[in-house]
């Protein structure tokens, strides 16, 4: 096994772990959390896959990556902060029916 | 290099309205600066179609290329901003408080709205996978960002929903650049066409690519969230957002799947694409049509309308270069006429329910005496939508039906035909409602003037673009070569 597939499977494993908070997890904390989780996943195995020297490309993925998921997580933190303040809930309530006018 | 003005001019723009806008001269900036933009995009809109095609370098430093892929798609994509970009911003008022009746926007909308534009002019250029990457997920954010203006509980529990799909759908493309980076050695579009093969490596992360995109373009079964964004976010912001947001990711689809696509044809990927865009018409429409408020309404239409865009994707494989093309321009000209027509149908629906003071369909009895312009606008859009001669919704149907015809595909003008029915049936529904005499009511308030003008120059537009095609198709020649 080679430290390619090490860090593949590392950066997989970690994409499972948030994928699966994400998407049974109710708390808006814990999904952001999950995303993150997921995300660091994902750029470990985009750094794995593009391998040590091949130019200035996958890096500046990579740090695109990072800067998006600051960017998001600072976002969504935020609007959780006014969503808890504003309906109380620190969930999202089940999706509005498409059919029913409210 | 005059092109990379469509991204620079934006944001300076996006700087410049951070400014106090209770200062006298913050109106006359604005104004100035969506001059400046419609006499850019024109212009270069103009140079490529003398030109041609043109991959752009920009150099960054001593060795650094970055490309940009000034053609005719681009630019078609980038007058669609520009002209949608103007209506809305002249239609929320540039001057503080002088659009006394209407809501308005906070300051915050004006940066924000300026920076959309600018990453949404990068989205159309961009020409390779980082470009697009940071494109689309700027564009997500500012879009996120935007949806909360509204400042109603709903609109927030709507724009976190919107943030985790983009997310997800983000995180998917990411990877998906990533396993071709390690296959290819190359991000760049044009490079990835020449090396393309159908393997594994390939087929996964243009699968993934695929997906995240569908993911932010709402495409069924992955819509969930756009009714709900649309219906509680601020009018303007729904104007833009379901004009142009939406039409990014599909556009960025559209991108990789000429570059990308063609080793896959004999697979089952473009049959899968074909039948998403037919659910996608099906069950947006009928749910459109079922709909008893006039934001929602807007909203499914939207979902059906994505699909005929992506009904067009196996047709840009057809074997034959003519069909091929004429699958191209259908596609872009549908953008084009789809983004026209939604924003003033928005804009429209915001009129409405300024008029009557509610958001049910079923109260918009009388209107049609009291506001004709708004009525006539909703008739031009909605003709537009339907794919009706003379619009630019039919011309681009019928480019699109001329390929199809041209492949043996039947199926295809049945689900073109039916879907045209289906979304007569829900424009004609509020058209029957605003039309109907009833003796509730005979007061309503009207939107201002600059308002109205603004929906009725863009569904005059696509009126004028089904009755002139060749200054836009023109421009698409030799695109999906």
């Amino acid at each position: 096994m080679s430290v390619t597939d090490v860090w593949m499977i590392a950066g997989g494993g970690l994409m499972l772990i948030g994928l699966t908070g994400f998407l049974f997890a109710r708390h808006l904390l814990r999904r952001l959390l999950a995303f993150n989780i997921t995300g660091s996943g994902a750029l470990l195995m985009v750094l794995a896959l593009s391998g040590d020297d091949r130019g200035l490309a996958p890096a500046l993925l990579v740090l695109t990556g990072m800067l998006v998921a600051l960017g998001a997580t600072a976002l969504g933190l935020f609007l959780l902060r006014l969503w808890q303040q504003q309906s109380g809930h620190t969930d999202l309530p089940p999706p509005p029916d498409p059919d029913l006018d409210r | 290099m005059m092109v990379t003005g469509l991204i620079a001019l934006p944001l300076l723009a996006a700087l410049l309205s951070l400014l106090p806008r209770q200062h006298p001269l913050w109106a006359w900036m604005q104004a100035l600066l969506l001059v400046a933009l419609n006499l850019l995009t024109l212009m270069l809109w103009h140079q490529v179609g003398a030109q041609g095609d043109a991959l752009i370098e920009v150099l960054l430093g001593a060795t650094t290329r970055w490309q940009l892929q000034a053609d005719g798609a681009a630019m078609t994509l980038a007058l669609l901003t520009c002209w949608v970009g103007t209506a809305t911003l002249v239609h929320t008022g540039l001057a503080h408080g002088g659009l006394r009746r209407s809501p308005g926007a906070p300051d915050a909308f004006w940066p924000l709205a300026w920076l959309l534009l600018a990453v949404l002019n990068l989205v159309w250029l961009g020409a390779d996978l980082l470009t697009l990457y940071i494109g689309v997920e700027v564009l997500g954010l500012v879009a996120v960002a935007m949806m909360t203006l509204s400042g109603k509980p709903e609109a927030l529990a709507a724009a976190l929903r919107y943030l985790f799909a983009t997310l997800l759908g983000s995180m998917a493309y990411l990877v998906g650049a990533g396993l071709l980076f390690a296959e290819y050695g190359t991000l760049s579009l044009p490079a990835l066409a020449e090396v393309a093969s159908a393997n594994a490596a390939t087929g996964t992360g243009f699968a993934l690519m695929l997906a995240g995109l569908a993911l932010k373009a709402a495409v069924f079964p992955l819509h969930g969230w756009l009714p709900a964004a649309h219906a509680n976010a601020l009018l303007p912001v729904s104007v833009l957002h379901s004009a142009l947001v939406v039409k990014a990711s599909v556009f960025v689809m559209m991108r990789h799947w000429l570059t990308l696509a063609p080793p896959f044809a004999d697979s089952a990927l473009p049959l899968l694409m074909a039948s998403l865009g037919t659910v996608a018409i099906l069950w947006g429409s009928v749910l459109a049509l079922r709909q008893t408020r006039l934001k929602l309404l807007v909203a499914w239409s939207t979902v059906a309308q994505t699909g005929y865009l992506l009904l067009a994707f196996p047709l840009l494989l057809a074997d034959d270069p003519l069909l091929r093309q004429l699958a191209y321009q259908g596609l872009i000209y549908q953008m084009l006429a789809h983004g026209l027509a939604k924003a003033a149908l928005f804009m429209v629906a915001g009129h409405l329910i300024t008029a009557t003071g509610s958001d049910r369909i079923s109260q918009l009895t009388g209107t049609g005496r009291h506001l004709p312009l708004t009525l006539l606008t909703l008739g031009l859009a909605g003709i537009s939508l339907m794919g009706m001669p003379p619009s630019a919704g039919f011309a681009a149907k019928w480019l699109m039906a001329s390929s199809a015809l041209g492949s043996g595909a039947i199926l295809w003008m049945v689900v073109l035909i039916a879907g045209g029915l289906l979304s007569a049936a829900y424009i004609l529904k509020l058209l029957r409602e605003a039309f109907r005499e009833g003796p509730e009511r005979d007061v309503f308030e009207h939107p201002p003037r600059l308002q109205k003008m603004s929906a009725f120059l863009l569904s005059l537009l696509t009126l004028l673009l089904g009755l002139s095609t060749l200054p836009v198709l023109s421009l698409l020649i030799g695109g999906a070569a």
